[in-house]
């Protein structure tokens, strides 16, 4: 209860219009647990504000090389998918197609050794090994 | 209060006093928590280079194996449509 009822004692401090920008930037609200935990990063941090500031700039040009590099990436994937997705959707309709042929062919006998042979190779892969294909 | 709150045109946020004691001075505070916010940003940007250049190369991995695919079904088409002829040729014997 004496927890609960402990009040932290605060002072208001008025910041500077970079401080607003880089919350806005991360997304973050200054509240009292968020403003301890900055406050121990700076105080933790080695750098000098000069030191941040060059290795972000840095850090946002990397982004941008990888940003433009990925989106190249994701496109020629875009293409590559589609074409792999045509092609594998039309071999499985004509797998149907087939299917339904050979199944007509079941029901009939074959004229010649040939003609026998082909059916049945035929019903053997459509049929029979199907799902294996 | 919210720094982030384009309503306040001072912007004020609040400290608690222990910290702001400790640091001794509302200019060190204030550079304080800008370092902090850069460190932060920082953080998050090595993070999502990271995870970039993680996306690309599983990418890179799947755009080498995808011709591969596509030939062996493409592969596996013609083959088919083959057979497709073979059949509507025994078909029409009947």
């Amino acid at each position: 209860m004496q927890l609960r009822s402990a009040r932290v004692r605060c002072i208001l401090i008025e910041t500077s219009p970079e401080i607003v920008a880089l919350t806005k930037e991360l997304d973050i609200s200054l509240n009292l647990k968020a403003v301890r935990k900055i406050i121990s990063l700076g105080m933790e941090s080695l750098n000098q504000e000069v030191d941040l500031e060059r290795a972000l700039k840095k850090l946002e040009e990397e982004k941008g090389c990888l940003v433009s590099n990925f989106r190249i990436i994701a496109s020629q994937n875009g293409q590559l998918e589609s074409k792999y997705v045509g092609t594998r959707s039309q071999f499985g309709r004509v797998s149907r197609d087939n299917r339904v042929l050979a199944m007509h062919l079941c029901v009939r006998s074959p004229r010649g050794k040939r003609e026998g042979q082909l059916r049945d190779e035929l019903i053997q892969k459509y049929i029979m090994n199907y799902r294996n294909m | 209060m919210n720094a982030g709150d384009e309503r306040s045109p001072t912007h004020k946020i609040k400290i608690p006093r222990d910290l702001y004691e400790e640091v001794g001075s509302q200019e060190k505070m204030i550079r304080l928590i800008k370092v902090g916010l850069l460190s932060l940003r920082a953080i998050s940007l090595e993070r999502e280079n990271a995870d970039l250049i993680k996306r690309t190369e599983d990418l890179e991995i799947r755009n080498a194996e995808l011709p591969h695919e596509i030939a062996r079904f493409q592969q596996l088409l013609e083959e088919a449509l083959k057979d497709r002829k073979t059949l509507e040729r025994l078909d029409k014997k009947r």
